[in-house]
């Protein structure tokens, strides 16, 4: 049996990246704590520790909410994709942190067991003054940690793609919360106007990306193609696809992505079948269409990734009409144009035939 | 699937930017007034001459400003009304209440909890009945630091009652 798609779980890269994440945390929070006690002899190491922690979340939490339209908005972003999921992590376990010394400091030295003094300890919903800011930074912790949890592949392939997708995309309430959980609790008491300021700029920064990148999408996928004839349907012109990039629009509702290689055109879905990702937003490299999400590689003619791998996306019919391509609304067969047992790339024969059917 | 996904994005962070639109201001425009320079604020002549204090007794909070407290005395209990006048930078710390002295840097174990210090902002707190009989103490502790961080001594008020003022 021939192997199926797998990511790579680690890397030189990704331990490389990761211990690099860790290392700028460490020093983030030595500056931080540093400062703080020369500035502020009073204040304890712990009450340190709980603003530092609480600070670096919420600036993680803001670069990881921004890869992501960063990266629809301009390709250059890409590689900040790859290993966004640890970024996630990390600022999962600086919030988790940031509780624990919370609960031990606020919580803890009473009589009552720590989870419930925080649970009941306030119940003035009513007031904006005395709001029980720590619950909505506690609903906040629970989905992340539910992202967390769920960040490695093992889930990706059990939930399947899109309800992975969906169940990450709690994150944006959880954002909500983090953003409501400071503005009701340490700024409450803090008399500086700076630190307002930039928790509204983080929040003008990180919604307004998203708003733009989505917007930007919801308009790509109202371009409906217009004409259809003998089952083809007018994509766009060939002037239109930049060498080794695509051109993405809808037909029949799906995303289908034109790529343009070697002055050749491929059409294939938009989606990538691993994560849901945005395929048609990656590009061509070494011959192989990379998707920006985790760069698995798939073949622009046939679509299928290069051996061992036998994970194939589905490709479209295409032809050059007038210095316009159309696309056919029905998906070739799985592995068209493949021989079977090749090295993944399509043999002299097909890529004639391809090459004619491409640009009658 | 996909364009689901993205119209539940693009709608996501529609709620979201007119949630924050509406609250955020809402809530920074309601934050406490910066506070004011003054390291030590003096129970007002009238308030003291009544609860019987000297004119020296002030609540002093170390490293941090202390707040104002007035002493007003009720028919049949001692009442304390606290206004904080500024936010503190000690978030930890308690006021005990107790007749018999301190004992060291601790409240002693008869001290009578009054409640978080930062809570107490207009709240009326009602000591046992027959506080005033006895001189007695206030201690602001700090759980962070272990240790008395302000101190109050309340004499025995005269057998002649009061009316409590407003702050």
């Amino acid at each position: 049996m021939r192997p199926r798609y797998r990511l790579i779980a680690w890397t030189p890269f990704k331990i490389a990246y990761d211990l690099a994440l860790l290392l700028g945390l460490l020093m983030f929070l030595s500056t931080f704590v540093g400062i703080g006690l020369l500035a502020y002899p009073e204040i304890t190491l712990e009450t340190l520790l709980i603003r530092g922690l609480g600070l670096a979340a919420l600036l993680l939490l803001h670069v990881t909410l921004s890869i992501g339209p960063l990266a629809r908005l301009h390709p250059a972003f890409f590689p900040l994709l790859y290993n966004r999921r640890h970024l996630g992590v990390v600022t999962f376990l600086a919030a988790l942190a940031h509780g624990i010394f919370s609960i031990f400091q606020f919580h803890a030295s009473g009589n009552a067991n720590p989870l419930i003094s925080l649970l009941t300890s306030n119940p003035r919903w009513d007031s904006l003054g005395h709001f029980p800011f720590q619950l909505l930074g506690l609903g906040a912790l629970l989905i992340l940690f539910a992202m967390a949890a769920t960040s490695h592949d093992f889930w990706l392939e059990k939930l399947s793609p899109p309800r992975w997708k969906l169940l990450h995309m709690l994150v944006y309430p959880a954002y909500l919360l983090v953003v409501l959980h400071v503005a009701l609790g340490t700024l409450r008491v803090e008399s500086s106007p700076v630190y307002p300021s930039l928790l509204v700029l983080g929040a003008v920064w990180v919604v307004g990306l998203h708003l733009a990148a989505g917007w930007c999408e919801w308009r790509r996928d109202r371009e409906q193609t217009r004409v259809e004839q003998g089952g083809y349907v007018d994509f766009c012109g060939v002037e239109e696809v930049q060498e080794r990039r695509a051109r993405v629009l809808a037909i029949a509702g799906q995303p289908v992505a034109v790529f343009r290689h070697q002055g050749r055109f491929f059409a294939v879905s938009g989606i990538c079948p691993h994560q849901n990702g945005p395929l048609g937003e990656g590009a061509v490299v070494n011959g192989y269409i990379t998707c920006p999400w985790h760069g698995h590689q798939f073949h622009p003619q046939s679509g299928c990734a290069p051996p061992p791998y036998t994970d194939c996306v589905q490709t479209f019919p295409l032809r050059i009409r007038e210095q316009r391509i159309w696309v056919g609304v029905r998906a070739n067969p799985p592995g068209e144009g493949l021989s079977p047992g090749s090295d993944g790339r399509p043999d002299p024969g097909e890529v004639q035939l391809s090459e004619r059917r491409n640009h009658e | 699937m996909i364009r689901t996904l993205k119209r539940i994005h693009l709608l996501a962070f529609a709620l979201i930017a007119v949630a924050l639109a509406l609250l955020l201001p809402l809530i920074l425009s309601t934050r406490p007034a910066p506070p004011k320079e003054e390291r030590t604020i003096r129970m007002a002549p009238a308030v003291r001459a009544e609860a019987g204090v000297s004119a020296d007794s002030t609540v002093r909070v170390a490293s941090c400003p202390p707040p104002a407290v007035e002493l007003i005395r009720g028919d049949q209990h001692l009442e304390l009304e606290f206004a904080l006048e500024r936010s503190l930078e000690s978030p930890d710390l308690l006021l005990y209440w107790s007749r018999d002295p301190a004992a060291g840097d601790t409240p002693p174990a008869s001290a009578l909890l009054l409640g978080p210090w930062t809570e107490l902002n207009g709240r009326v707190l009602s000591l046992p009945p027959g506080a005033r009989q006895q001189p007695s103490h206030l201690w602001l502790y700090s759980l962070g630091h272990a240790r008395i961080v302000g101190r109050l001594t309340l004499p025995a008020s005269s057998p002649t009652g009061g009316t409590r003022r407003k702050p």
